[in-house]
């Protein structure tokens, strides 16, 4: 392979491996998250679980520019937290890789949240009270009794908050920026290659991503299947 | 060029009665979206080659096609916080956190940025530093709000703005930036617009954009 042609791979494979990256990372705080919240509400042992749970949901319904916006006066550098961040790190919260890891993590949540709720909500009270019974604490029949019953409305739900995560534009954009090699995801390297009319390079980075999404629902879809069946 | 272009369609309107609506956006989006069929009239873009691709395939009309005058960069920092450099050289200075340019990829103004930074010899130093906005617009807002210490943005894009220490770029350090105009045939009031285009590149529009730093690139005779 000539150089040129090794150099335009580098270049693509850069923000795509980037996105795997940092889409993997958001969605599993996504998870522990989100399965933490769903469970509070379930169990209906938690007073204001679902105040909590409106929260987690609120980042899928707002306008990703709104989105953005309050992100940057909550952790921009003004804020308390974005100085204390820059405090601690040496640099700024904003336009790092955590921050596009954050944009990941909000994108991801709401779906892995709401999906796992449905899933452990279908898990019977007659279950659950039959288990409280014996003993357990409301703590130990989430471990025991909901969470494994509801794993494959949970994997289903984390496959389709990492997909959407791997899609992520606008806020990744405010908060993290459009920087090569930093933050440059597989979206904004489109976006990048469509305004920079280098629509080749375009139509390649999007067939990759989108399959890397499809991947993830499938994945997803497949091991949701088998948690419900194999017992 | 939004405050120098205000400035013009407000005399434009007052001296015509007719209305002029403006969007405001990247050159290089701007122009992607004419080439897909949006409905403008009139584009002014901040880089003159883009108007190229729009003449070939007669988006535009080629005929009313010109390169007008030449922006010039700045660099800007909130008078309220870091010292700004008196060279483009001083931006290796640890006190400027981080660097805002707009786009080199499709921001004709980005590019003339990184082109300074790079002839400047600093390029290498600040690289890690530079954030990449999606406009000059975006960069002055983040240099603005705070969240980036100093922006590479056009020096149009300043007049008038409070707050802010501006020191000019030596023009030698980038190519020229050259801003264009042409008529495009996707919207549906051309006469006015070539009207608007009389106006815009006549005197009085001259003396408003050299006001705010542009240089006027006359006709060439035929």
């Amino acid at each position: 392979m000539d150089p040129g042609a090794h150099a335009v791979n580098d270049a693509l494979l850069e923000p795509l491996v980037l996105s795997l990256v940092v889409s993997l990372i958001g969605t599993l705080a996504a998870t522990i998250v989100g399965v933490a919240v769903a469970g509070a509400v379930s169990s209906r042992a938690i007073p204001f679980a679902t105040f909590f749970e409106t929260l987690v949901v609120a980042p899928m319904v707002l306008p990703p520019t709104v989105l953005g916006t309050f992100l940057l006066v909550a952790i921009g550098r003004g804020s308390s937290v974005g100085r204390a961040w820059e405090a601690l790190f040496g640099a700024p919260l904003v336009f790092s890789t955590t921050a596009a890891v954050l944009a990941c993590f909000l994108a991801a949540l709401p779906l892995v949240a709401r999906t796992a709720r449905a899933a452990m909500d279908d898990v019977s009270l007659e279950q659950r009270g039959a288990a409280a019974t014996l003993g357990a604490t409301p703590l130990v029949v989430f471990f025991t009794i909901v969470l494994p019953e509801s794993a494959g409305g949970i994997f289903a739900g984390v496959s389709l908050g990492f997909a959407r995560a791997l899609g992520d534009f606008g806020v990744t954009l405010m908060i993290a920026g459009n920087i090569p090699g930093l933050t440059q995801t597989g979206a904004l390297a489109i976006y990048d290659a469509v305004l920079g009319g280098r629509d080749l390079d375009a139509v390649r980075l999007s067939l990759a991503l989108a399959s890397l999404a499809i991947v993830a629902l499938v994945v997803g879809q497949r091991l949701a299947r088998k948690s419900t069946h194999g017992f | 060029m939004t405050v120098a272009l205000d400035e013009i369609v407000r005399a434009f309107e007052a001296e015509t009665k007719r209305r002029v609506r403006v969007s405001y956006g990247a050159t290089g989006l701007l122009a992607k979206q004419i080439a897909g069929g949006a409905p403008f009239d009139l584009f002014i873009a901040a880089d003159a080659s883009v108007l190229d691709a729009l003449v070939r395939d007669d988006t535009c009309d080629g005929s009313t096609a010109r390169a007008f005058a030449e922006g010039s960069l700045v660099v800007v920092t909130r008078a309220s916080s870091a010292s700004p450099p008196a060279l483009l050289s001083d931006l290796v200075d640890p006190r400027f956190t981080k660097i805002a340019i707009a786009n080199p990829e499709h921001a004709p103004y980005g590019r003339a940025a990184k082109q300074a930074l790079t002839r400047a010899a600093v390029w290498e130093a600040v690289s890690t530093r530079v954030v990449t906005a999606e406009s000059v617009r975006h960069a002055l807002r983040l240099v603005e709000d705070g969240q980036v210490e100093a922006a590479l943005v056009a020096r149009a894009l300043v007049s008038g703005a409070v707050g802010l220490d501006v020191v000019p770029v030596d023009r030698a350090l980038h190519d020229p930036i050259r801003q264009g105009v042409v008529v495009c045939r996707g919207g549906t009031a051309t006469p006015g617009a070539r009207r608007f285009l009389a106006t815009f590149l006549g005197d009085d529009a001259r003396a408003t954009l050299e006001a705010h730093g542009f240089t006027w690139i006359p006709e060439r005779t035929p």
